[in-house]
């Protein structure tokens, strides 16, 4: 029992076979099927994937500001314990304000046009600290926070609106306000994707810095292999809308098991020169008429009868490595 | 076919847009056909049965008499053809003169040619619409044509400038630099490129337009502008009919319902096709 | 001096060119028609020799460049000739019946602005329920009424049938005296301390202020809820969102400014063409404005009315664009400042 009790106190946010779909223009997209995976306190989560495959609309189910036409059909996000989706409006507007906070991909839409980022920040700050704190304190701690990015001259900064800055600073601003407000757990939605590269890298340097300084727990979202690697301890490997492989970083990299993964790893030039390999034929799946089983099966070499019929169960391989495949010993 | 049938099915979501689309088609089938549907088809045009004068809506005169003795209701559907005539022919001569306009001017974004022809644009959209559709149709001979000249001179404007938009945005977009470099002559460009992003935009606004175009014409007919006794209009129905309320409101109530509904039909069709354009993307 | 004053100023340089080229368009409209202007001015039984003098004196001979210039000039000074129907000088009439059309059109004008953010607020709001749809159907039907016929509505409605309101009376009751000093009479009733008067007036501007109003109300309305539809999806109000921030501060703050941006040039637009809607609206109710004296003018073929008025909206018309842009500009900072970096 008190193993238990530690372990759930160590897990900062758990997500149990969530299954989310989307109503477009009365057809269903069923894009979320049973995603599960945990993020300790301190820990640094990958969620790897195509684009489309689920991540960002993931990520959006976690502080629960999915769109209006997605539904959830099962599962729970439970944030220290508590469901995100049976919260009370109290319970919810704490978490979002210091419990979670989420980097978009893009800062550019992120950012209110027409309003100056000491608005757009203050006002964030003004609900995540106690009430009655003085303008001139919140203002501080804005200030320390983009300073803490990095950023030069954040009174300036303060007084400008988002077109005024380049994207780099801009994700800097977003950043910030995210963890001036103290909260535990990252949300980064690639975040430096719409960067340049040499930004990008700095981005993803700072991220690193701040939740290793600060002890924050990140769920880093990602469709690049080399940032993942370099960025995270434990990882998940997402296709269309299901976890198929997770595990220590390393392990996934070193010893990928499932067919997906091997691929996506062979993907990847390597210095050691074995040559450039090829895609994976074949598309993802039309989340309209999503495959029956595994979701990879049409594009698997090793796919067998089962395989198409029966969503394979994501299985402990080996110790803190897990598969949704029925054969996945069987792949190098 | 196929996307066809998508865009139908998506246009045909919204009850509201089919309803509009109802309302457009029978006005187009009234203006081409009415002349034979209608009950009284010689009482469009000069006619006279003072012995029938002003009688109240009935069930042989659905929407009365006017002070001639004519049936209003036939007079109603008779003057569908001329309104819809003014609408198409104020539209497909200026949208297009418009849209090439634009075009010319935000394809050569920055140069001299440029400028003059948004500063013509923008001086013609500085009067206010109305006012100087009323002026040309004064200066000229009240008939039909001269109205449609009028309203056709200040409406291309709008059309310039939205393809203006549309052009000069697109101007910088790669791959019309590449068409260029490719050899790709102007007309191509025009037709094959610019033209597919405007259309949802233009195709809308042509639809929404007219409705206010046949605003427009009632307007100046109102003024006694455009289409001249004995022939039927909307709007100098409407007129003739004002001094004689409330007792004979039936002369100017019908005709005024009849505005009503045509342009009611128009905006509800504009706005199912702007759906059913615009969302393509999403 | 700031990016804001400069871009103002060019705003105002080509709005004086725009100017320029109405008047150019206007002047010619005024020489195209046919007929010897002098002898129209003059009538028939006068004398050849002295229709001569007129013609030179009014520099109908010159050549045309020259015409216009003596033209503008006396523009400028506001010398815009005499009207062939009231035989007074244009400038003159305009003094008289401006006025009121400015008081009608600032009632038909303004306080919309307020209700098309409201009913838009709340059709956002309640998006897809009852209130939405009320709006949505309402704004429908009443947009695809041209204001004339609300005019011939009202008319009847309040005129005839329910005489509660004010119709065909011009401005104000017989035994109220308002002396004018702006000429808007609520305000001048008001300045002159007479309450009573200025309910009155207001009462008398009702139904045609309503007439031309409602079309571009609700279709402002129309244009406020898509777009604060449009603007909820946006990633902006999903990051404010995740970030803990009340839903009615966002809605109230974060949500309403930028969907509003873009329909106050609409906003502008419409204020500006209210003027062009007010021909017939004025004729009908027999309101004592400018629209009413341009529709007897083009009537009557009074050339120099004619020419006067169109020039006269035209400059109004400029105006408030001008205005309206000055608003935009300082609503949305993007349209202000130069990038930093």
């Amino acid at each position: 029992m008190g193993n238990m009790d530690n372990a759930q106190k160590d897990t900062i946010l758990e997500v149990k076979d969530l299954s989310v779909s989307f109503n477009v223009y009365g057809r269903i997209s069923h894009v979320l099927d049973g995603i599960s995976f945990k993020v300790k306190k301190g820990e640094r989560v990958g969620l790897v994937g195509e684009s489309g495959c689920g991540k960002t609309t993931t990520l959006k189910a976690v502080l629960n500001v999915l769109p209006k036409n997605a539904i959830i059909n099962r599962g729970e996000v439970l944030f220290e314990g508590q469901n995100v989706f049976a919260m009370k409006d109290s319970e919810l507007a704490a978490m979002r304000r210091t419990g979670a906070g989420m980097i978009f991909q893009d800062p550019s839409s992120a950012l209110n046009p027409v309003f100056s980022i000491e608005k757009q920040f203050i006002t964030a700050l003004k609900y995540a600290k106690p009430k009655n704190t003085p303008a001139r304190e919140l203002h501080d701690i804005a200030v320390e926070a983009l300073n803490s990015v990095m950023l030069p001259d954040p009174d300036r900064i303060m007084k400008s609106y988002p077109f005024q800055l380049s994207g780099g600073m801009k994700q800097r601003v977003c950043i910030a306000m995210t963890i001036a407000a103290g909260r535990q757990l990252l949300l980064a939605d690639e975040p430096g994707t719409s960067l340049d590269v040499t930004i990008q890298d700095q981005i993803l340097r700072l991220i690193n810095k701040l939740v290793l300084d600060n002890h924050l727990s990140v769920i880093m979202v990602a469709h690049s292999l080399g940032v993942i690697r370099e960025s995270t301890s434990y990882v998940n490997i997402m296709y269309a809308g299901t976890v198929v492989e997770s595990g220590k970083t390393d392990d996934v990299f070193q010893n990928p098991k499932h067919p997906y993964t091997v691929a996506l790893m062979s993907c990847v030039p390597k210095l050691t020169g074995e040559g450039i390999a090829e895609g994976i034929p074949g598309r993802v799946p039309d989340y309209m008429v999503p495959p029956k089983g595994c979701r990879f099966s049409p594009r698997c070499p090793y796919a067998q009868e089962i395989c198409h019929t029966q969503k394979p169960p994501h299985v402990e391989i080996s110790p803190g490595h897990w598969v949704s495949c029925y054969y996945a010993n069987e792949v190098i | 076919m196929e996307a066809l049938k998508r865009n139908w099915l998506k246009f045909s979501e919204s009850k509201i847009s089919v309803i509009g689309l109802v309302i457009v088609s029978a006005f187009f089938f009234l203006a081409i056909f009415g002349k034979y549907l209608v009950p009284y088809p010689e009482h469009i045009g000069s006619y006279v049965d003072f012995a029938s004068a002003g009688l109240p809506p009935s069930s042989k005169y659905l929407c009365g008499t006017d002070l001639m003795g004519r049936d209003i209701f036939s007079r109603i559907i008779g003057s569908f053809r001329n309104t819809l005539l003014m609408g198409v022919i104020v539209l497909c001569i200026s949208a297009p003169v418009g849209f090439m306009v634009g075009v010319i001017a935000g394809y050569n974004k920055g140069k001299l040619i440029d400028t003059i022809l948004m500063r013509v644009t923008d001086i013609f959209l500085a009067i206010p619409p109305l006012v100087l559709a009323l002026a040309i149709a004064s200066v000229l001979e009240p008939n039909l044509t001269n109205s449609m000249l009028a309203i056709t001179v200040m409406w291309w404007p709008w059309y310039a400038r939205l393809s203006y938009g549309v052009t000069s945005s697109l101007r910088s977009e790669n791959y019309i630099i590449y068409a260029e470099l490719t050899g790709a002559k102007l007309p191509h460009i025009i037709f094959k490129e610019i033209l597919p992003n405007c259309l949802s935009a233009v195709l809308t606004k042509m639809t929404l337009d007219m409705g206010y175009v046949i605003i427009m014409g009632a307007t100046l007919s109102y003024a006694g502008l455009g289409e001249q006794a004995p022939k039927p209009a909307l709007g100098s129905m409407i007129s003739s009919g004002v001094k004689y309320m409330p007792n004979q409101w039936w002369l100017t109530i019908f005709p005024a319902i009849a505005i009503i509904l045509i342009v009611l039909g128009f905006n509800l069709l504009g706005d199912g096709i702007s759906n059913m354009l615009g969302t393509e993307e999403s | 001096m700031s990016k804001l004053h400069t871009t103002i100023l060019k705003r105002l340089g080509w709005a004086l060119v725009v100017l320029f080229g109405l008047s150019v368009i206007i002047f010619s409209l005024m020489r195209v028609i046919p007929g010897d202007p002098a002898r129209l001015a003059l009538g028939p039984t006068v004398p050849e020799e002295v229709v001569e003098q007129y013609r030179e004196k009014m520099h109908y001979n010159d050549p045309l460049p020259m015409q216009y210039y003596y033209w503008i000039t006396g523009v400028v000074k506001g010398d815009l000739g005499v009207s062939t129907v009231t035989h007074r000088s244009v400038t003159r009439d305009f003094a008289e019946f401006l006025p009121a059309t400015l008081e009608l059109v600032i009632w038909a004008g303004i306080p919309p602005i307020f209700f098309a953010l409201l009913l838009g607020v709340l059709g956002a709001m309640y998006n897809n329920r009852w209130p939405d749809y009320i709006i949505r159907f309402s704004s429908y039907i009443i947009i695809a009424t041209p204001a004339f016929v609300w005019a011939v509505l009202f008319l009847l409605i309040f005129g005839y049938w329910f005489p509660i309101l004010p119709s065909i009376g011009g401005r104000i009751s017989m035994g109220f005296s308002v002396p004018p000093v702006t000429g808007l009479m609520v305000l001048d009733a008001l300045i002159d301390g007479q309450p009573a008067a200025a309910w009155d007036a207001f009462l008398h501007l009702l139904l045609p202020a309503l007439a031309l109003a409602l079309g571009h109300t609700m279709q402002e309305a129309r244009l406020t809820r898509s777009y604060m539809l449009e603007n909820a999806g946006k990633d902006y109000i999903t990051m404010i969102t995740s970030q803990g921030v009340p839903r009615e501060v966002i809605n109230r703050q974060f949500l309403l400014k930028p969907s509003i941006i873009p329909t106050v040039s609409i906003m502008g637009l419409d204020i500006a063409s209210i003027f062009g809607n007010a021909f017939l609206v004025e004729t009908i109710f027999n309101w004592p404005g400018i629209s009413r004296y341009a529709m007897n003018a083009i009537l009557g073929k009074d050339i120099n009315a004619v020419c006067g008025v169109v020039l006269l909206l035209g400059v109004i018309f400029i105006l408030t664009n001008l205005l309206v842009d000055i608003v935009v500009i300082m609503l949305d900072p993007r349209m202000r400042q130069s990038r930093t970096k």
